[in-house]
């Protein structure tokens, strides 16, 4: 409970001194938001319903769908991801990470909450709208446990991606560098916004099992999609999660072990 | 010889000499880019595969689209190997042209290091575009081209259409680079009233990507959207160069092009420079 009570004091923080600048603090909100709409631009513009119906069989909308779902599942992911993408520079180069080592909290959660990107959070209203107009046009009604499955799976695909991310940083604690081999992956991440069968099975392959971002978003969307062929990804999205999080756990505290300062 | 000769020879003289010394000061900019980019190392290896994995999704996006098509057929007036072609070729291009002019000015305003600008003796503008010509320059002759290489070894990529295609390609391209500078610097005077300008630059990212026409060609966009694009300066970034790489441009359409080109550069260049005049005699600094 305690530790809890620290994290959101490290929020809270953090909130402040975001908030010095209000003004661009809501345009960046308005500019995120921007971001995942203007994919869903190229969406529409592309598969206009008249010379283009689908990709590959897949519908203007459940392409629609599967992009809105991502957008939960991403947007999550972001706002806690903004360390994650500094790490190398800021807590190994820079040495930070020595006094993260120094406070008797655990180090994971500490570099997670010292920096956030609150902006993101607009996403997951983009998303939501989407998957409400998208699944309207494909006429899918929601019970309460597709809610619960919306619900589960879009934080099964956020724990995926921190996963992926935390594993990545873990690396830097074996060899530095100021950027990492991360930056390749973040752009991975937009194959997971599409129907997965629009790539090749070499691609396929690698996103359902060594960087699994296929089930971020499109295995889960298929139980809304009616595609049956998916269903053992599809509810093993939350199992897929869980052993993610373990490797990178363990990933984690193996690199904080060899932890050796820069010093200064 | 007359006083009046006399004199306009000196002055020609004394023209030309500060002419060539300026010169020199700006080489010296585009040197400072192009050692700034050689500080990092595993950047390349990514960068190339961050350029490769871009591309891949879009190649399989295009797949899909004609994937219900006959062999050889075009939609909205590209066949899909001219797709895959203005896909490739347009990302190549993109990882020689993007700048971050607008992120150094941010960065330059929030630490208050643009008080070291005011006092030096140069035009600030052309510096920051001399110096993301180095940067591009360093892209050119260490990223570019084994991105290009690694691109056309992966996707069946059609060569330029032509000798003079590709010289208005190369041209254009250049072109593109100077209007997305313009561009990018008018957006890093926004720093000057707003002081920190993130949510701007994030959502111009990806709002280039688009109306520049790097993701979708005009055609593709509805006729009202298209109707705009076509007057916006954007178009010159990456739809143009790519029209030419294809042979889509008719050899009488190339002077009025070129003709765009260079008035799109002056318009912006003014207005640049009208903001900076602006943003200096309003000028608050932060920090020290």
């Amino acid at each position: 409970m305690k530790a809890v009570r620290i994290y959101l004091a490290y929020f809270a923080q953090f909130l402040k001194s975001r908030l010095v600048y209000k003004g661009d603090f809501f345009a960046s909100l308005i500019g995120t938001a921007f971001i995942g709409a203007g994919g869903l631009l190229f969406i529409i513009f592309l598969i206009d319903g008249e010379t283009v119906k689908a990709i590959k069989g897949w519908s203007r909308s459940e392409v629609l769908f599967v992009y809105g779902y991502s957008l939960l599942a991403t947007a999550m992911f972001s706002t806690l991801a903004p360390n994650l993408y500094n790490f190398a520079d800021r807590y190994i180069i820079q040495g930070e990470f020595d006094r993260v080592l120094l406070r008797p909290l655990n180090s994971l959660c500490q570099v997670l909450f010292e920096s956030f990107n609150l902006e993101s959070l607009a996403n997951i209203l983009v998303g939501l709208g989407v998957v409400l107009y998208a699944g309207g046009k494909l006429g899918i009604t929601l019970t309460a446990l597709d809610l619960v499955w919306l619900v589960v799976s879009a934080f099964s695909g956020a724990v995926i991606l921190l996963s992926v991310f935390i594993f990545l940083c873990s690396l830097s604690f074996h060899w530095e560098d100021k950027i990492g081999i991360a930056p390749p992956f973040y752009n991975m991440i937009n194959f997971g916004r599409y129907p997965l069968p629009i790539f090749n099975n070499l691609i396929q392959f690698i996103l359902s099992w060594i960087v699994p971002f296929g089930f971020v978003a499109f295995y889960p969307a298929t139980h809304f999609l009616g595609r049956d062929e998916f269903r053992y990804y599809c509810y093993g999205t939350p199992f897929m999660a869980l052993a993610c999080l373990i490797v990178a756990w363990f990933g984690w505290q193996f690199g904080v072990s060899r932890y050796s300062s820069t010093g200064n | 010889m007359n006083a009046e000769a006399l004199a306009a020879g000196k002055a020609a003289f004394a023209f030309d000499r500060s002419f060539k010394s300026d010169m020199r000061i700006y080489a010296g900019f585009i040197r400072n880019g192009f050692l700034n980019m050689l500080a990092y190392r595993l950047r390349y290896v990514t960068g190339i595969l961050t350029y490769l994995l871009l591309v891949s999704v879009q190649f399989f996006i295009w797949q899909g689209v004609y994937s219900d098509s006959a062999a050889g057929a075009t939609i909205k007036g590209y066949s899909l190997s001219e797709m895959i072609t203005y896909v490739a070729i347009g990302w190549i291009a993109r990882s020689f042209y993007h700048s971050n002019i607008d992120y150094d000015i941010a960065d330059l305003v929030r630490t208050g290091q643009i008080s070291i600008y005011l006092i030096r003796p140069v035009n600030f503008q052309l510096m920051l575009i001399f110096n993301s010509m180095g940067e591009s320059l360093f892209r050119i002759a260490c990223f570019s081209w084994p991105i290009a290489l690694t691109i056309l070894l992966v996707f069946p990529v059609q060569l330029p259409a032509g000798l003079l295609a590709f010289f208005m390609f190369c041209f254009s391209t250049l072109v593109g680079f100077i209007v997305l500078a313009q561009f990018n610097f008018l957006i890093g005077m926004a720093a000057f009233p707003l002081k920190s300008i993130q949510g701007i630059m994030r959502a111009k990212y990806f709002i280039i990507q688009l109306l520049s026409g790097l993701l979708l060609p005009l055609t593709f966009f509805p006729d009202w959207f298209r109707s705009a694009l076509e007057v916006l300066p954007f178009k010159l970034i990456s739809y143009i160069p790519l029209q030419f790489y294809l042979g889509k441009v008719d050899s009488s359409q190339i002077a009025g092009i070129v003709l765009t080109q260079v008035a799109w550069i002056a318009v912006l260049w003014f207005a640049g420079r009208y903001f900076w005049m602006r943003a200096f005699s309003r000028l608050t600094l932060q920090g020290g």
